[in-house]
C-alpha cells in the first residue's frame, strides 16, 4: 500500500450523526486510523434485520453511514461497563487524538474527560464538540442538524425575496462544521509536533459556523445595517440570477461581474443593441432595470438546454452555470472526468458502490480515495484488541461474555 | 506553535484568503503577496460606513487578519525572480495560490520550480473547477458554484426557482476545504521533508456537502427541493412567533414537556405522545401551539424551550448573534484595528489572541524587501517605477 499523508495518526472516534463522522471521515481520507466506536445498544446506525453480515453490509449501503465511515474501523465497545472503560483507555494510551460530539459534560461524567486522558497520554488531543460549547449559559442545549443554520442568521437570508427564511437543502451547518473540527484535529496535532503538548479543543459548532456569517455580523457592527433576504440577486451585480430553460426544472445561473461579460451576454442571446444603450450601462442601471433585461435573458435561455447555455456563454467568458441536481452530478462529464465518483468492491462482492471521491487530488494523480466500504459494528474487534492492544484471547472469552463487545448478533 | 510555519499566499478573492486566515489566525507567518493593483477584495463591498478603517472592504478586512501585505508583479521577469528569492530566503512550508489551471505557471513559477528552490514546500492550488477537465476554464461566482455542485438544485420551494444559500458558502467551503489540504501536506511534509502539488475544486468541496442526501441518488431517484419541510416528523418545522421566527421541536425531551412549555393542558392529551402516530394529529395541534408562539418571543420561546430539552431554535440575525448571551460569555468577538470581529471558527493554544488588521497594500513592501531579502533601496525605487511592485 502506498503512503498517505496522515499515516501514523490514530483517531478514537466516538461521534455520531454526521458532523463529528464527517470530520473522522476527512482524516481517513488522508490516512489517518479511524477507530469508529459504537455499541449494540447506542449504535450510529439502524439495526439490520435479519442481522447477518451480509445484511449488515446491505444496510450500510442503503444509509448514509456508508459515505461517512468509509475508510474507518469500526470497535463496538460498552462504554457503561468498567471493563469497557479499561479497554478505552488501554487504546487511548496508544492513540493521538480522542473525538466526540456528545451533549457537554458526558465524558467527564463517564470518568474519560481531558483531565482523566491526560494521565494515561501526556500529550492525547482531546476534540470536543457539542453543539454549543463546553462551557457558557447555553452548554446543555440540544442542538440538531438545521439548528447551526438557523441560530446563526444563514436561514435568515435564505429565501425569496419578501418570503419567509429558509433551510439549505443540505443543511450546510453540519458539514461544513465537520470540516472546521477536522481542520481543529489537524493543527492540534501539528502544533504538537512542534512543541510535543496535547490540547483540549473545546469546539463549539455555533461559533464555528458563526464565523462564516462575518459579513453580516461586521456589517451591523460596524453600519447598523442588517442584510435582508434577497433571493437569487444581488446587490453589487446585475444582472445575477437563476433562469429558466428548456424542460422541465431546468435552469442556469448567470453573474455579470464586469462591462466585457456584459457585451459578450448580450450579444450571444442576440441583444448586442442593449449592451450599447447607456440606460444598461452600470451594475446599478442594470439592477433598476432587471426586469426587463431579466426578460430578455429568459427568452434566450427558454429556447435551449441548460448544459448548451452554460457552454454557450462560457465560450464568451460570461460567468454562468447549470443548476445540476444529483441525478445531473452522476452523469456530468466533468465530474466524470475528474473521476470524482468512485466505486468499490464490496467484500460480499454484491455491488459496487458509489462514493464521493476526495475533494483534491494529490500531485496530479486521480488515485481512489476510497479504500475500505465502511466497518460493521464491530468488525475489527479482534484486530484492536488483540493485535493493537495485545489482549490474550483467554481475557477475550471472559470481557465477551459480559456484553462488552456486543455486535448485531448478539442481540 | 504555528510561528515557525511560513506561508506565502498568492491567492485573491475569498476561498484563498479564507483558508490562509485560517492559518494567520493560527499564528502562522502568511505573507499576502499581491498584484501591484491589489486583491480585488479590497474593493468589494459592503464597505464600512464608518470613519478610521485602514481598508474600507468589510470582506477583506475579515478575510486578511495577521497577514503581512507586499505587492509583486509575477508576470514580469524581475517580478518573477523577486518571488524566487522570497521563497529562497523564506523557506515557506505552504504556497497557496488561485490564478487559475495554467495560470501560475505562464509566471514561470511552477510547482517543479518551486521544488527545486525548497524541496519540502507544498503547493495548494485553487480553482473553481480543478485544473483537469471540461470545465476547468469556466468562470464562476458563488451563484455559479452553488448551482453547478447541485446545492441550489435541493433549496427553495419546489414550484419556485432553485435557491442560492445567503452567504457565500461554496467560497468558504472551498477555503475550509484548501486549509484542511493545507495542514494534511504541511504534516506530511514536517515528517517527510517532501512537499507535494494539491488541485482544489471548489465543485468538488461543494457537491461533497450533499453526502448525507445522495444515497437515493446513487439508487436513481432524484432530491427534490422541499422548501421550508425539515425532516419527517411533527413538529419539526418553523413557525413564526411575535417578533420573527422560531424552529419547534418536540424532542429529546418528552411530548409533556410541550404541554408545560405552552401551559396548555389540551396540549397534553395521551394520543399526542407517540413520536410515530403524532403527525396525525397536525390540525388540533398546531393551532395550539401556534395560539402560544404568537404571543411569545423569540429569545423567550427558544430558552423556555431548551431548559425542557426541547431542540428549539430561533431564526438568528446578525444583531441577534452580537448580543447572544453564550457567544458573548466564550468570549468569542474581538476588536480587531477599530471593528468588532466574529472570532476564529475553534480556538487551540497558538490561537493568535491579539489580532492584527488586515493590511494596507504592500504595508510590508519594506519590512519584507529592504530589511528581510536586503534589497538596495535604490533597486526598490526602480522596481516601483517599473510597476513590478
Amino acid at each position: 500500500m502506498t503512503s498517505l499523508p496522515l499515516n501514523g495518526i490514530r483517531i478514537i472516534d466516538l461521534t455520531r450523526i454526521w458532523a463529528g463522522p464527517r470530520a473522522t471521515k476527512l482524516l481517513a481520507d488522508m490516512g489517518a486510523q479511524v477507530i469508529k466506536i459504537e455499541h449494540l445498544n447506542h449504535a450510529d446506525r439502524a439495526k439490520p434485520n435479519p442481522t447477518t453480515e451480509s445484511s449488515q453490509r446491505k444496510m450500510n449501503r442503503a444509509t448514509p453511514f456508508e459515505q461517512k465511515h468509509r475508510n474507518k474501523i469500526g470497535l463496538s465497545l460498552d462504554l457503561s461497563l468498567d471493563e469497557g472503560k479499561t479497554v478505552f483507555r488501554d487504546l487511548v494510551s496508544i492513540s493521538d487524538v480522542v473525538i466526540e460530539n456528545f451533549s457537554a459534560g458526558v465524558m467527564n461524567r463517564l470518568g474519560l474527560g481531558h483531565e482523566n486522558l491526560k494521565a494515561l497520554k501526556p500529550d492525547i488531543i482531546t476534540v470536543s464538540m457539542p453543539g454549543f460549547g463546553n462551557s457558557g449559559p447555553w452548554k446543555d442545549y440540544v442542538a440538531y442538524g438545521v439548528t447551526q443554520e438557523q441560530i446563526t442568521g444563514l436561514y435568515e437570508l435564505t429565501g425569496y425575496k419578501d418570503g419567509l427564511p429558509m433551510k439549505t437543502g443540505t443543511n450546510v451547518g453540519d458539514p461544513m462544521n465537520a470540516t472546521h473540527a477536522a481542520i481543529a484535529t489537524l493543527s492540534a496535532v501539528v502544533q504538537r509536533l512542534q512543541d510535543g503538548q496535547g490540547e483540549y479543543v473545546d469546539f463549539s459548532q455555533y461559533e464555528s459556523f458563526s464565523t462564516l456569517m462575518f459579513e453580516s455580523i461586521m456589517n451591523y457592527a460596524a453600519n447598523g445595517i442588517l442584510s435582508e433576504r434577497k433571493g437569487n440577486e444581488s446587490h453589487y451585480q446585475s444582472p445575477h440570477d437563476t433562469y429558466q430553460c428548456k424542460g422541465t426544472d431546468e435552469w442556469v445561473t448567470i453573474a455579470i461581474s464586469n462591462e466585457e461579460e456584459w457585451r459578450n451576454l448580450c450579444e450571444v442571446i442576440g441583444k448586442a443593441d442593449v449592451a450599447k444603450n447607456s440606460k444598461y450601462s452600470s451594475q446599478q442601471s442594470r439592477h433598476d432595470h432587471r426586469k426587463y433585461l431579466n426578460y430578455e435573458i429568459s427568452k434566450f435561455t427558454k429556447s435551449k438546454s441548460k448544459y448548451e447555455i452554460m457552454n454557450l456563454l462560457q465560450a464568451r467568458g460570461v460567468p454562468c452555470t447549470a443548476v445540476l441536481n444529483t441525478q445531473d452530478l452522476l452523469v456530468d462529464e466533468h465530474v466524470k472526468n475528474r473521476n470524482f465518483i468512485e466505486h468499490l468492491e464490496h467484500p460480499d462482492g454484491e455491488t459496487h458502490k458509489y462514493y464521493f471521491g476526495s475533494t483534491w487530488r494529490e500531485n496530479g494523480s486521480t488515485t481512489q480515495a476510497v479504500r475500505s466500504p465502511a466497518p460493521l459494528l464491530g468488525e475489527h474487534n479482534g484486530y484492536i484488541c488483540a493485535e493493537l492492544l495485545g489482549i490474550s484471547n483467554d481475557k477475550l472469552d471472559v470481557l465477551a461474555k459480559l456484553g462488552l463487545f456486543a455486535t448485531f448478533s448478539d442481540n | 506553535m504555528f510561528k515557525n510555519i511560513s506561508v506565502i499566499d498568492l491567492s485573491t478573492g475569498i476561498a484563498g484568503p479564507y483558508c490562509t486566515k485560517i492559518l494567520s489566525d493560527l499564528g502562522a507567518n502568511v505573507i499576502k503577496v499581491e498584484p501591484p493593483e491589489g486583491d480585488i477584495t479590497r474593493i468589494s463591498k459592503p464597505f464600512f460606513n464608518t470613519p478610521g478603517n485602514v481598508n474600507q472592504s468589510i470582506k477583506f478586512s475579515f478575510l486578511n487578519t495577521n497577514k503581512k501585505s507586499i505587492t509583486l508583479d509575477l508576470f514580469t521577469s524581475s517580478g518573477l525572480s523577486l518571488a524566487e528569492n522570497l521563497i529562497r530566503t523564506i523557506k515557506p512550508h505552504l504556497i497557496v495560490e488561485n490564478y487559475g489551471p495554467g495560470g501560475l505557471q505562464k509566471s514561470g513559477l511552477s510547482f517543479e520550480t518551486i521544488q527545486s528552490i525548497n524541496g519540502f514546500t507544498s503547493l495548494v492550488s485553487i480553482s473553481n473547477f480543478g485544473s483537469t477537465g471540461p470545465y476547468r476554464n469556466y468562470k464562476a461566482m458563488e451563484i455559479n458554484l452553488q448551482a453547478v455542485s447541485g446545492l441550489m438544485s435541493i433549496t427553495g420551494e419546489p414550484d419556485a426557482q432553485p435557491l442560492i444559500a445567503g452567504a457565500d458558502i461554496a467560497q468558504l467551503n472551498g477555503g475550509q476545504v484548501a486549509a484542511l489540504s493545507c495542514l494534511t501536506y504541511l504534516y506530511k511534509s514536517i515528517l517527510t521533508s517532501v512537499g507535494t502539488h494539491a488541485d482544489i475544486s471548489l465543485m468538488e468541496a461543494n457537491i461533497d456537502l450533499l453526502e448525507n442526501w445522495m444515497l437515493g441518488a446513487f439508487q436513481g431517484q432524484l432530491m427534490p427541493r422541499r422548501g421550508k419541510r425539515h425532516q419527517s416528523g411533527f413538529p419539526s418545522e418553523v413557525y413564526p412567533c411575535s417578533d420573527g421566527y422560531v424552529s419547534v421541536n418536540a424532542s429529546p425531551g418528552p411530548w409533556s414537556e410541550m404541554a408545560e412549555l405552552m401551559e396548555d393542558t389540551s396540549l397534553d392529551r395521551e394520543e399526542y405522545h407517540e413520536r410515530s402516530s403524532r403527525p396525525k394529529y397536525r390540525d388540533q395541534i398546531e393551532p395550539l401551539m401556534t395560539k402560544w408562539l404568537d404571543k411569545n418571543k423569540k429569545k423567550e420561546i427558544f430558552h423556555g424551550a431548551q431548559k425542557r430539552r426541547l431542540a428549539f431554535s430561533y431564526i438568528a440575525n446578525a444583531r441577534d448573534l452580537l448580543e447572544s448571551d453564550q457567544l458573548i460569555d466564550r468570549r468569542f468577538f474581538s476588536n480587531i484595528g477599530t471593528n468588532t470581529h466574529p472570532g476564529t471558527p475553534f480556538k487551540i493554544e497558538s490561537t493568535v489572541t491579539d489580532s492584527k488588521e488586515a493590511p494596507s497594500l504592500g504595508e510590508h513592501n519594506q519590512e519584507i524587501y529592504e530589511d528581510l531579502l536586503g534589497i538596495q533601496q535604490d533597486n526598490i525605487r526602480t522596481l516601483v517605477e517599473e510597476k513590478v511592485i
